[in-house]
């Protein structure tokens, strides 16, 4: 069962173009995924040092229309920005 | 161990088979048989494994026949081809402190312990079956194996052989049943559950059950609160619930949405956040900032939300 550091899954998912959504909550925050100009997806990320996981890694793979490894490799850095517009892309995601 | 294979053994045989100092041929071969089939027995079922064995190593001979009542002698075959592989002799020597046992057993005329020397019945049977055979083969007669006394020709009992009486030979002959290997399947399944209390006990009784593969448990809100906001539908949301490894997912495949949890209550309301954020975001953004998708989805939202009170 793999778990994520929250600082630095918010800090790769940025690198990966994700920005932060105008909308606030106390615990948690939304990135967003832009492309071309257009809304692709949210994904939802808790505020704070706690873990996130396994659960919660489910939620955000499938807010981010990945499986639980892609997303993985997402937040880690092997999955980078180009891949993971291809696969938005194959799916249909993009248009 | 008071008897030897290697050396031989004597078998006094008394009483009317016995009495002229001769042996019908029948009951010759027929004891020798038995005694045979016991010894190879025992070679199949008390030595290794997983050494390679020359059953023809374990035959016997008529090796003497002493008088003094009828004593024929037999021992293992002194034949050079049958002396093969590495541990011909150790394997003999095993194979006799069982038949020696074996005959210790019938002295004592306690057939009952063979099943302390052979609890498994797989190797127990065979071993009944010819040592019944063998110690009843001499019809009446008394028997003894002996020890015999070249110089002044004369015999010593080291054992008797008692009679095995068919009750105890039924007795510890276990029926072996044929173990057929079946392939074990798995797969979930969803049904309905008959739940029953009485006197603080729950009872759950499948009622019916349906294949994992097509049919799934639903969670279906017709009303989704969100902290302060109620969103009130149209028709019920009809959403994908199960749980995976600790937690519990609520799903909903078309809106793109999903709420995950620890507990059921945690999931509900993660959901209902979702909800919140996606109807909100969709709707606060103009259509030329979103995708076929995206508008899919903020037009199912506003078809199924009725009204949203604050």
């Amino acid at each position: 069962m793999s778990v994520l550091d929250p600082k630095k899954t918010y800090s790769n998912l940025k690198k990966k173009g994700f920005t932060s959504s105008t909308t606030k909550s106390v615990d948690h925050k939304h990135l967003e995924f832009f492309h071309n100009k257009k809304y692709i997806l949210a994904t939802k990320i808790s505020h704070g040092n706690k873990d996130i996981e396994n659960h919660l890694i489910k939620q955000m793979s499938f807010q981010c229309s990945l499986d639980k490894n892609e997303f993985i490799d997402l937040a880690r850095c092997p999955l980078s920005k180009k891949d993971f517009i291809d696969i938005l892309g194959k799916k249909g995601l993009l248009d | 161990m008071k008897i030897d294979l290697n050396n031989g053994v004597f078998i006094e045989i008394g009483g009317e088979l016995g009495k002229y100092n001769t042996l019908p041929i029948d009951i010759l071969v027929k004891i020798a048989q038995d005694l045979q089939e016991l010894v190879f027995t025992l070679a199949k079922h008390d030595l290794p494994s997983e050494e390679a064995i020359d059953i023809s190593n374990f035959k016997i001979e008529l090796a003497g026949f002493k008088k003094g009542s009828a004593v024929p002698k037999f021992a293992y075959t002194p034949r050079t081809e049958n002396k093969t592989g590495l541990f011909w002799q150790v394997h003999r020597n095993t194979v006799n402190e069982k038949f020696d046992k074996l005959i210790e057993i019938s002295n004592t005329g306690d057939y009952g312990k063979l099943v302390e020397l052979y609890p498994e019945p797989i190797k127990r049977n065979p071993i009944v079956e010819n040592l019944y055979s063998f110690v009843n083969g001499f019809r009446s007669a008394p028997v003894n194996f002996v020890d015999y006394d070249e110089v002044i020709e004369k015999t010593t009992p080291i054992y008797k052989i008692n009679r095995f009486k068919p009750s105890v030979k039924k007795e510890l002959i276990s029926e072996l049943k044929e173990i057929t290997e079946t392939e074990v399947e798995s797969d979930e399944a969803v049904g309905k559950i008959k739940i029953t209390k009485k006197a603080g006990k729950t009872q759950c009784r499948i009622i019916d059950y349906y294949s994992g593969k097509k049919f799934s448990l639903e969670y279906a809100p017709d009303v989704i609160v969100a902290g302060t906001i109620k969103y009130f539908l149209k028709h019920p949301l009809r959403c994908l619930f199960e749980k995976e490894d600790n937690y519990y997912i609520i799903q909903c495949e078309i809106l793109g949405i999903i709420g995950t949890g620890l507990t059921e209550d945690e999931t509900e309301n993660s959901f209902a956040e979702e909800f919140d954020f996606v109807y909100k975001r969709l709707n606060s953004l103009d259509t030329a900032s979103l995708t076929n998708h995206n508008l899919l989805i903020r037009n199912i939202l506003i078809q199924i939300v009725e009204k949203v009170e604050e």
